[in-house]
């Protein structure tokens, strides 16, 4: 891979599926281009690939947060008490250092005390959440200042805030990813750990890095979705780290690190998107999508696998 | 004459760029112990491997009891009554000794379908199988609770319950002491009186005259010759071991080496180092030579920061520093060019572009931003620089032949300005004439007063690159020896542990 | 090395007597008799989890999908006893072979077609759980025949039967482990790969067994709990892997393979069983208590890599990885 070359020549078989998709879902499911439902996609793949930034740079080092969703649910509600009191400032403030804090103690024990990343993460995922439901007791946190509700429901042109907010973020990501030093050095450690060791980088330090900005993008995605919900439960984000996965691995960046770019997971994020409405228009039960996701993950790995041991035999 | 039970005809294996074994002829008699030598890279593993079924042959002929056979798999060269004691032993550390002696082969009780495991059987056996070897080890113990060469003994009764009449060693010494050696030696003796014929690979050329029937010696994948071990001499030995022509020729211009860059004083880790002092001069090529495991390639990953040492002083440019971490090793200057290129050395899933700059990302942006086009005329720059063969910048770099990826590895290096330069076995695998480009490049690098520390284990390429030599075995420097003083036998010998001349110079 | 195999049988057993001990201080009842027999019946369900999962974790691998696994198969039971279409012991075969079958699949994907555990049975998990979303309607399954219900709350000669079974379940897998080439086999596995299949071991087939069993146990927890709730709800059992997994590592066995058995994850059952029911009684919500699980877990696997990999003080090991010279091992 190239890492300051063409990232959509690298995509291209992905842009092929996205289109043949679309193609499909016209032709097999019912008021599919209506404009509300264009609208409707258009939202969800945002808050889709929002939702994924932070699980997508954990693959490209070759890990994975599991915790995404348990973080978001933690940072939120505790930033929703404060906001819910006119504290906004401080409420969003409070809720990406909670996120931060989350993958910073992520990060750190899995970079100094080698736990495998999924163990950690996956403990993770249990305290945060249980430390929401402890919080919340099962209330929900609602009825949030405008300004703050202005974030999750106005719209900037006929463009909805979240989607440019999420797209803004893309933004940041990408050119962080590819034109610094700190992207660079993320895709050679999750290339290659021992390499990126013996060539003088700090994969300990990187690894906290992402952690913690994964621990932080999780506490983001929150509060766009409770500014969104205009209300916080404990419950929220259950599926998240799922459906990240999904979005991730569609959009082709490997569990073996090193691998995929945030075009892909945009790709990634669409297609899922599209799917999850064809579902729902189609008058398939909404839980069925559990399922799907599931599926979906073990099919695209096994794909990647696949065309990977092809490549590496043949 | 009693019949050989294994004869190796002819045999030839090649690897990609690389004759491991050429037409190599080979036999072994019941009850004789059949040492192997060679050097580093002579062919005596691939051998094994060969025999074990780890590999097919390329061409040539085994007998096994002069029936001809093919061996292509594991359990075939099992099957054949062929075992090999590796040095990585292949034991379950959790199982006791007796479990591991019979796994996927325990005798099963009669009846209830043969499902369960007849433990009576199994310790009694293993017993017998002990007490034949007139071992002391309890057949209940748990492996992991053995002590190395206990587990070795296991290893060797595992074989025998499989009815092995072929037993290979590789190297059973090197991780003994004197004490238990003796206690292996028996044992081979035990063997031998039963019949088993015996393959043994080492180094240590004193050991093998007191349990080796035969010597064969192996040099560059040829048959040199086999000799009977009573009417042999080491230096013999040694000299069919080492003996060809210097036939190429180094690019190399000696000049007057400036102060002094790395100095080590009293270098030390537990079970791998010993007080080891070296000094490395401002434009020289020092060459470290010694066997595989005399500590080459850990000295220099204390250099690097890899392993910390337990004791000593690292000095560099005159200043004494802890090297905690290869970050901080890069940060003062140090390149470290590792022997295993493809794994540690190279992105293989990275283009060449990338592979060139990435340890120099924070050099030629320190503000962080990456600017493409600055990215490119290094690169460019290298690749013209270097001769690096490939079609573009962009191309992954595990297309490369091994010989340019070892030019993008020493590029990435250069790229940081490196003040000093650890190479490790930096030709390997490499066609000769890559070879002789990437040596003129070292000249070049010296020529500009860098010093560079050359661990190599093909003495032509240490007697003709290096200003000085140093030699290591088990750990320590054996030996320090000056280009004009310096010949294949001297350092062979250094690097066996016998001095000739007076002990280590320290 | 003995020190090391010291701490792993006596430690959790020290530690669960000290769980114990504390809760029968801070917690109403907790020693008392009808307490002690909720904390077995409620165990029980966990153990034969938990058994699964020691297989699973022997062979280097996880379960991950257990819990949803586990919920399906109470689901499939109930909605075919409640819609009149299986008598109680067909409409439990059927959904303990589902879940046999989940397991298989698990152990397919895992070893046939390479991919890693830990994203086969998440997949699993989603997969089960969507499925039994989808068949209940996400509702609540109740108003079955009573039948089952003596698989919780039944006795034996004054023993509670589920105790039983997991007795007898317990003595079968010890002796399979001890006694039988394949119980050998199983330790060789996690223990050394290589030498198993060096040793003419199927490595393959009998790791894709290990996992077809761990569905089977989970079939069968899922229909003790369903015994003790009497109502089936799609989402109930989600949690069993995690505190399955704890369990057996707190037991005893090794994350790294080839070392523990039953009988520890016996003891890392009793020991998560009490916590929760000892918790429960102190009035800490069930959300809570995760978060002391889950400190459970890294507590346990940080001290199995301390002692099995460094030598000297864990105390003064600890103290240098936090504050360390900086040494990069990453």
């Amino acid at each position: 891979m190239n890492l300051s070359g063409s990232k959509i020549w690298s995509q291209f078989n992905r842009i092929i599926a996205f289109m043949l998709i679309i193609v499909a879902a016209y032709l097999l499911v019912p008021r599919f281009l209506s404009y509300t439902n264009i609208v409707n996609l258009v939202r969800q793949t945002f808050l889709l690939t929002l939702i994924s930034y932070g699980m997508g740079l954990s693959m490209l080092v070759a890990g994975l947060d599991l915790s995404i969703g348990s973080v978001a649910a933690l940072s939120s509600c505790l930033a929703a008490t404060f906001i819910a009191r006119e504290n906004v400032l401080l409420g969003i403030l409070v809720g990406l250092g909670v996120g931060g804090v989350c993958g910073l103690v992520n990060g750190m024990l899995i970079a100094k005390f080698k736990l495998p990343d999924f163990v950690m993460t996956f403990s993770m995922m249990f305290i945060a959440r249980g430390l929401a439901m402890t919080y919340m007791q099962g209330e929900s946190i609602y009825g949030y200042p405008k300004s703050f509700i202005w974030v999750g429901k106005s719209f900037l042109g006929p463009i909805p805030t979240p989607v440019i907010i999420s797209a803004l973020l893309m933004a940041v990501l990408y050119f962080f990813l590819n034109r610094t030093t700190f992207g660079r050095a993320l895709y050679a450690v999750g290339v290659s750990k021992e390499a990126a060791r013996f060539s003088g980088l700090s994969v300990s330090k990187k690894l906290i890095q992402i952690y913690s900005l994964s621990g932080l993008l999780a506490g983001f995605a929150g509060l766009v979705y409770i500014a969104r919900m205009n209300s916080a439960e404990a419950e929220m984000g259950v599926l998240w780290p799922l459906e990240a996965i999904a979005v991730c691995v569609i959009g082709g960046i490997s569990f073996s690190g090193g691998e995929g770019n945030l075009l892909g997971l945009f790709l990634g994020g669409i297609m899922m998107a599209i799917i999850n409405n064809s579902i729902n228009l189609l008058g398939i039960p909404a839980r069925f999508q559990d399922f799907f996701v599931g599926f979906v993950i073990i099919l695209a790995v096994a794909i990647d696998h696949y065309s990977k041991r092809r490549e590496a035999g043949g | 004459m009693p019949e050989s039970i294994l004869r190796v005809e002819k045999v030839t294996k090649a690897f990609p760029g690389v004759v491991a074994l050429n037409r190599v002829d080979f036999d072994l008699y019941p009850g004789e112990v059949h040492v192997i030598v060679g050097e580093n890279g002579a062919g005596k593993s691939t051998l094994i491997k060969l025999l074990s079924g780890v590999y097919p042959k390329d061409s040539g002929h085994f007998f096994v009891d002069s029936e001809p056979v093919e061996i292509d798999s594991v359990h075939k060269a099992q099957e054949l009554g062929i075992s090999t004691i590796y040095q990585e032993l292949h034991l379950v550390p959790e199982l006791t000794v007796a479990q591991n002696i019979f796994l996927g082969r325990e005798p099963r009780k009669k009846g209830r379908f043969g499902l369960l495991v007849d433990k009576g059987a199994v310790e009694r056996r293993t017993q017998e199988l002990l007490s034949s070897l007139a071992l002391e080890i309890s057949p209940h113990l748990p492996v992991s609770a053995l002590s190395v060469p206990q587990q070795q003994m296991v290893e060797v009764a595992k074989a025998l319950s499989m009815e092995a009449k072929i037993l290979i060693f590789d190297e059973p010494t090197s991780a003994l002491a004197e004490k238990e050696t003796d206690a292996l030696f028996r044992i081979i003796r035990v063997l031998k009186e039963r019949g088993i014929g015996i393959i043994y690979i080492s180094h240590r050329l004193e050991e093998i005259s007191k349990i080796g029937d035969r010597v064969t010696v192996l040099r560059d994948g040829q048959y040199i010759g086999t000799l009977r071990l009573a009417e042999a001499s080491i230096n013999d030995l040694i000299r069919m071991m080492v003996g060809r022509d210097i036939k190429d020729q180094f690019p190399r211009n000696y000049r007057e080496p400036g102060g002094i860059a790395l100095e080590l004083r009293g270098i030390s880790r537990k079970g791998v180092l010993h007080d080891i002092d070296l000094r490395i001069h401002h434009g020289e090529v020092v060459g470290l030579a010694g066997l595989v495991g005399s500590g080459r390639t850990e000295l220099a990953r204390v250099i690097f920061g890899v392993d910390p040492p337990d004791s000593g002083e690292i000095r560099i440019f005159g200043k004494n520093e802890t090297i905690g971490s290869p970050m901080k090793a890069t940060n003062l200057g140090i390149a470290f060019i590792t022997e295993d290129r493809k794994g540690l050395g190279l992105f293989q899933a990275l283009s060449v572009k990338d592979n060139i700059t990435i340890a120099s990302l924070r050099h030629l942006f320190p503000n962080g931003l990456i600017q493409p086009s600055k990215e490119q005329t290094v690169a460019e720059g290298y690749v013209n620089k270097l001769r690096i063969q490939t079609p573009t910048l962009t191309r992954l770099v595990r297309f490369l032949s091994g010989g340019n990826q070892q030019k993008v590895v020493l590029a990435k290096w250069l790229a940081t300005q490196a003040k000093i330069f650890i190479l490790d076995e930096p030709t390997r695998g490499i066609d000769v004439g890559a070879k002789q480009e990437i040596h003129r490049l070292i000249d070049e690098l010296v020529k500009e007063g860098t010093p560079v520390l050359m661990i190599s284990s093909e003495l032509p390429e240490i007697l003709g690159m290096s200003d000085r030599i140093y030699v290591m075995h088990e750990g320590r420097i054996s030996a320090e020896y000056s280009r004009m003083e310096a010949t294949q036998e001297k350092i062979l010998q250094s690097a066996m542990g016998r001095y000739l001349q007076s002990p280590p110079v320290q | 090395m003995k020190e090391k195999l010291g701490l792993k049988i006596t430690g959790p057993l020290m530690i669960c007597i000290a769980v114990i001990l504390f809760f029968s201080i801070f917690a109403e009842n907790f020693l008392s008799a009808s307490n002690a027999v909720n904390i077995i019946r409620q165990a029980c369900v966990l153990a034969l989890v938990a058994f699964g999962q020691t297989f699973v974790i022997l062979i280097q691998g996880f379960d991950l999908s257990v819990g949803a696994v586990m919920g399906l198969t109470s689901c499939i039971t109930a909605l075919l006893m409640v819609k009149g279409m299986a008598l109680p012991l067909v409409a439990v075969i059927l959904a303990v072979m589902v879940a046999t079958f989940c397991g298989f699949i698990n152990g397919f994907i895992t070893n046939y077609m390479g991919l890693n555990p830990f994203i086969s049975t998440f997949g699993m998990w989603g997969m089960a759980l969507g499925i039994a979303l989808v068949i209940t309607e996400e509702r609540v399954i109740f108003g079955f025949p009573d039948t089952l219900r003596v698989f919780h709350d039944g006795e034996f000669l004054g023993i509670p039967l589920p105790l039983i079974i997991v007795i007898i379940i317990w003595g079968i897998l010890q002796f399979f482990l001890k006694s039988t080439p394949y119980g050998i086999a199983t330790y060789a596995i996690g223990g050394n790969p290589v030498a198993a299949e060096l040793s003419g071991i199927p490595v393959r087939f009998q790791k894709t067994m290990i996992y077809t069993f761990s569905g089977l146990m989970a079939g069968l927890a899922g229909i003790m709990f369903l015994a003790r709730s009497n109502a089936a709800q799609a989402v109930d059992t989600i949690g069993y892997e995690f505190d399955s997994i704890v369990a057996v590592v707190v037991g005893g066995t090794s994350l790294l393979g080839g070392k523990g058995g039953v009988t520890q994850t016996l003891i890392g059952v009793l020991l998560i069983a009490s916590v929760r029911n000892g918790l429960n009684i102190m009035g800490v919500n069930s959300y809570l208590q995760l978060v002391f699980v889950g400190i459970i877990l890294i507590l346990a696997y940080l001290a199995e890599s301390q002692t099995s990999t460094l030598s000297g003080n864990p105390i003064q090991n600890l103290w240098k990885k936090l504050f360390g010279t900086g040494a990069d091992k990453g």
